[in-house]
């Protein structure tokens, strides 16, 4: 028998394994019912409804966290509140501001009105002189020469006086400009900075919020593990009043994978660390930020009788 | 523990020894019904052959025609053609030299047909022993890997103060998958043993028949001509 006459008869069987194969791992899946206590969502309401069915003292322990919730929440209020209020005096400085800019154009404007009237003086006087000159030309009549000399002598000095007086005008023009500007681009800067103060302020009183669910989270689990801990918990009369602080690692699943006891009642610290073992997995959140919180936690287990 | 077990879950997290017992497992089914394919195609064939030969045979057409086509193709002769070429020729052989009698005419003629008759059997019969092999022992391959699966449950059960049937429970479930496996390959190859056995067997009797009816009428003409001499 040779290769080839096997070929098709083999390809017809593997496609058949495969296709067996396929079906079965789609189609078996053997869900084993945890109970719903165990399992957790984010929704708070839900979770504590859930577990207040079974667990009293989880009930009771969530039930501090809610008020310890409601009243962090009053702070931040008031803390918003505080925000809002220096948002609006920063307003009111801006407004300050403005006033005193306009106040200062205002001078500005004053000023330049009075150098205006000095110019009017000055021409003013400059008329007499030229009548007065004229006067002179006109007594000098015969003194020709000397006239003449006289004459462009009085038109030099008026061109140059022109001149002096455009360049005078135009250095005024520029100056009253720039000052403008810079003023303009003054307020907008401050504007601008007063905008993203306010964003930064915003962003991080999310942030804070954000840090403040994961933290609710991680008690809540916290609680929740406490609790699954005493469910399996063998108590004696000899633990009454006695604890031990914990040091639990946990996988991704919940799976325990190191428990050590990091001082504490002896005998506490054991019975609780065969309820980890016998517990084998643990509730953890599938958030991941409350997991990373989750992941290696410190507590100290007190059994209650 | 997750709470939910995928039957990939089973085969994955089983240990070394019970996933090797679980790939000599589907290596065995893969091939078993490689084989069941394969012979399902031939025995077809076989007996579609047979059937169209038979017709032809009885259609009264001229033996030694029959023959001298036939033996063109010598190399592709399959069943009941090869049975009647190997006898033809041994009876044409026989009856050239004319000292023979028609005893011994007849009993050499007989005998290569039944060499022929054994060949076509055993070429029928190729492999069969195969899945019968398969279809006995993958279950105690499968039971194998189970005890052990459930022996190594057990061994790491041992270590824990308190046991619970969560413990137990997957190391068992993985465990018989084995079993499973094991059965999975043995059933097939058990039914499709017996019905090739079967088909087998019907083939052989009908070439059988079919040697005895040709040597028939070999002798006929063989007596006839002893006659005709005498």
């Amino acid at each position: 028998m040779t290769l080839n006459e096997i070929f098709p008869s083999l390809l017809k069987s593997s496609a058949l394994h495969i296709v067996l194969a396929i079906g079965l791992v789609i189609s078996v899946s053997f869900e084993d019912d945890t109970p719903d206590v165990l399992q957790v969502t984010l929704n708070q309401e839900k979770a504590i409804e859930a577990i207040s069915v079974d667990q009293k003292a989880v009930e009771q322990r969530i039930k501090e966290l809610k008020n310890n919730d409601v009243s962090k929440k009053r702070k931040e209020e008031q803390r918003i509140k505080n925000l809002e209020k220096r948002a609006n005096e920063a307003r009111k400085k801006r407004q300050a501001e403005a006033r005193r800019i306009k106040k200062l154009e205002q001078q500005r404007q004053a000023k330049e009105r009075e150098k205006k009237k000095a110019e009017a003086a000055t021409k003013k006087a400059k008329a007499k002189q030229k009548i007065e000159q004229n006067k002179a030309a006109k007594a000098k009549a015969n003194k020709e020469k000397a006239e003449k000399a006289a004459k462009a002598a009085a038109k030099k000095r008026k061109k140059e006086e022109k001149a002096l007086a455009d360049a005078q005008k135009a250095r005024k023009q520029k100056e009253v400009e720039e000052k403008r500007k810079a003023e303009a681009a003054r307020q907008k800067a401050l504007e601008e900075q007063l905008l993203q103060e306010q964003l930064a302020q915003e962003q991080a009183v999310r942030a804070k919020a954000k840090q403040q669910q994961v933290l609710t989270e991680v008690e809540k689990y916290k609680a929740m593990i406490m609790a699954r801990i005493a469910q399996n918990f063998l108590k004696d009369e000899k633990m009454k009043g006695k604890q031990c602080r914990l040091n639990i690692r946990l996988a991704f699943n919940g799976l325990v994978t190191k428990a050590i006891s990091l001082g504490g009642d002896k005998l506490v610290c054991e019975a609780a660390l065969r309820s980890i073992r016998m517990a084998d997995t643990l509730p953890v959140s599938k958030d991941r930020a409350v997991f990373e919180q989750l992941k290696n936690i410190n507590f100290t287990f007190k059994p209650d009788f | 523990m997750s709470s939910e077990l995928s039957f990939f879950d089973l085969i994955i997290k089983a240990s070394f020894l019970v996933q090797i017992v679980m790939l000599i497992l589907l290596a065995l089914s893969v091939i078993s019904w490689t084989m069941i394919f394969q012979r399902q195609k031939v025995l077809k064939q076989a007996h579609v052959s047979s059937r169209k030969f038979e017709d032809r045979f009885w259609s009264g057409s001229d033996l030694s025609k029959l023959y001298n086509e036939l033996s063109a193709r010598t190399n592709s002769l399959e069943g009941l053609e090869s049975l009647f070429c190997s006898g033809f020729k041994e009876f044409a052989r026989l009856s050239k030299n004319n000292m023979a009698s028609s005893g011994t005419i007849m009993d050499g003629t007989h005998r290569s047909m039944r060499v022929a008759l054994s060949r076509e059997i055993e070429k029928l019969e190729a492999n069969l022993s195969f899945l019968a092999t398969v279809g006995s022992i993958s279950p105690y391959i499968g039971l194998f890997g189970t005890v052990w699966g459930i022996m190594n449950a057990f061994i790491s059960l041992g270590a824990v103060k308190q046991a619970t049937l969560q413990m137990v429970a997957p190391g068992i479930a993985e465990a018989l998958i084995a079993t499973a496996m094991g059965l999975f390959a043995a059933i097939p190859a058990v039914v499709f043993y017996n019905r090739f056995a079967h088909k087998v067997e019907k083939l052989d009797s009908n070439y059988g028949n079919f040697m005895e009816e040709f040597s028939n009428i070999l002798h006929r003409q063989a007596v006839a001509k002893s006659e005709t001499k005498v």
